[in-house]
């Protein structure tokens, strides 16, 4: 089953959930919907969303207030969806973290494109400067094809599943750093995930065994013991 | 214009002449009971500060007090019925009792154009809180009907029959919901155009409930409402077009932000004085932080804790609010037995 990005929508009016939900679908994203600040930091603890389309009107508190709040620990990309049209609004937003601003009313090629850019840039958004501007990075026989979600080795899709691939991607981003388990975990289930790396380890097995040749030898995904994991970067 | 001030001229002339001739009377009557004249100064003095009083801008008051000074001299100083202009104080009480009037002149000036710059702001205020609650509440509708369409025709061959069913429903919806944000705009402008001055004329009121009804309920047929009128015809001076969108609005917000309302019960009622419409339904009613803030045009700020996602009543009642008061009448909101309770009331005159 492939594996999609998963957008997370944060909009009080149930119409406008509902075809984006349906456009966004229809165009190759996984979705999902909130309706409340209170609900969407929620989902956004529990799902860790590739993309989080805000909007700022919402009933129980203030979008820029979520956008605080997720800035504490996350560099999820955040697109602003506003009604407010002022100047002062859009600023305020992106000085507070926001990725990107679009105004209602506005077209579907338009939204879809910004999703993408918002991607690509949280692809990059890592220190792995070899990073294609296609969003593809390369190391050896591995591919990792970061706008497609997809991981090649050796020319085939190594297919896996949702979770390998976000911590395959996530690795790819920081190639050559260490990444330390906490941060994996935090990055994967949210800042109140258990810290308990036994799944941490059972999905980097499962990884191993799917893109190495060896997997006691590994070439691409390297382990610091008590410390975390590392993405070869030549 | 120039007939207005000209009739206002006259009428504040009359009110000089009138009001001096009191003065004057007054004198010859207190002369003839006590046979002094030391109150005559004060008497005419008193004359021009109350003409100052009544009559618009300085001059009157100026002349009044010419007017004063003048029978003063002639009619209540010796000699009597002679103008004796030798005598210095006459000039002096020209100019202490015009600085009397001008002094009241100034501070009606002040009064008067301060009440009026309270109507303009206002005024202004409705126009500005209505801008911005276009701005909100027209994107919206649209994003909404530009979305769903998108979606529709980008994806029709693929989608499920019920989705494209419900990306239609919304679209109609919203349309719906625009024509009415739009008659309240227009309403708006007329209210805030030129005077605000209103084209009241006598109206059954219950002919008027009937035909709000009558089209409320083609578009909401699953809702029950109940009209009660008293036995009597009752005649109400209104701007009909005005009463109608506040009616409509009443309604509408009861059809939608009343959660599961099935029954509206609107009760006509009339004291001699005013005419009471009362506005009943059998939904959740009012949270008290909904009630502090319902007058508010400004229809999204984070205070409002509107529970489902619909936005709130939007400029609909401020709007409401602002009709009733230029009829010089009242609208209070609250809860009632069943559910949420408006009532508004209009002066019979």
């Amino acid at each position: 089953m492939a594996v999609k990005h998963k957008v997370l929508i944060i909009e009080d009016e149930s119409s406008i959930q509902y075809f984006m939900q349906t456009i966004l679908e229809s165009n190759g994203y996984d979705t999902v919907t909130a309706s409340t600040g209170k609900e969407g930091i929620a989902l956004i603890n529990s799902h860790c969303p590739d993309v989080i389309l805000l909007d700022l009107g919402l009933p129980d508190m203030d979008g820029m207030e979520i956008l605080a709040e997720l800035r504490k620990w996350s560099l999820i990309p955040v697109i602003v969806v506003s009604a407010r049209g002022e100047e002062i609004d859009k600023v305020a937003a992106l000085d507070k973290g926001a990725d990107d601003y679009i105004m209602k009313p506005f077209g579907t090629p338009e939204l879809l494109a910004r999703i993408k850019v918002a991607l690509r840039h949280s692809a990059v958004g890592g220190t792995n400067s070899q990073i294609t501007p296609d969003s593809r990075y390369s190391v050896g026989d591995l591919v990792i094809d970061f706008a497609k979600c997809r991981v090649l080795i050796e020319g085939r899709d190594a297919e896996l599943t949702q979770n390998e691939y976000r911590i395959v991607s996530l690795l790819g981003k920081y190639a050559g750093r260490v990444l330390t388990y906490d941060y994996i975990i935090r990055q994967l289930w949210g800042p109140n995930a258990k810290s308990d790396n036994q799944i941490l380890r059972v999905n980097m097995a499962n990884i191993r065994r799917k893109i190495e040749k060896r997997p006691a030898e590994p070439r691409y995904i390297l382990t610091e013991v008590g410390i975390g994991y590392r993405m070869a970067d030549e | 214009m120039k007939r207005a001030s000209l009739k206002q001229a006259v009428k504040d002339l009359g009110l000089t002449a009138a009001i001096m001739t009191a003065a004057a009377a007054v004198c010859f009557v207190l002369n003839y009971v006590t046979r002094e004249d030391t109150f005559a100064a004060s008497v005419f003095l008193l004359g021009v500060v109350f003409t100052a009083r009544f009559t618009n801008g300085y001059m009157y008051g100026i002349l009044a007090s010419l007017i004063g000074t003048f029978l003063l001299n002639w009619a209540f100083t010796e000699p009597y019925y002679i103008l004796n202009d030798s005598i210095l104080k006459y000039p002096v009480s020209f100019v202490i009792s015009s600085c009397a009037s001008l002094m009241m002149s100034m501070i009606m000036t002040r009064m008067r154009r301060e009440s009026e710059l309270k109507s303009i702001a206002e005024r202004e205020k409705l126009r500005a809180d209505l801008l911005c609650s276009v701005s909100h509440d027209v994107r919206t509708p649209v994003t909404t009907i530009a979305g769903s369409a998108a979606a529709y025709l980008d994806n029709r061959d693929v989608l499920p029959e019920e989705t494209k069913t419900k990306l239609i429903e919304d679209i109609r919806d919203e349309a719906q919901w625009l024509a009415r944000v739009f008659e309240n705009i227009l309403t708006v402008t007329r209210v805030c155009s030129g005077t605000g001055e209103l084209n009241k004329r006598p109206e059954a009121a219950e002919e008027v409930i009937g035909e709000v009804v009558m089209n409320f309920r083609q578009i909401h047929p699953d809702i029950r409402v109940s009209t009660e009128v008293p036995g009597e015809l009752v005649m109400v001076p209104m701007d009909v077009q005005l009463i109608k969108q506040v009616m409509k609005n009443i309604l509408e917000n009861a059809a939608i932000h009343g959660h599961n309302v099935t029954e509206i019960k609107i009760k006509l009622s009339c004291d001699g004085e005013n005419v009471r419409f009362s506005f009943e339904d059998n939904g959740c009613g009012f949270s008290s932080d909904h009630l502090e803030h319902i007058f508010d045009a400004m229809i999204f700020s984070p205070e409002m804790k509107v529970t489902d996602g619909r936005r709130c009543m939007g400029i609909g009642l401020s709007l409401c609010r602002s009709v009733v008061k230029l009829h010089g009448g009242e609208i209070s909101v609250g809860n009632g037995e069943t559910g949420a309770r408006l009532v508004f009331v209009l002066p019979m005159k």
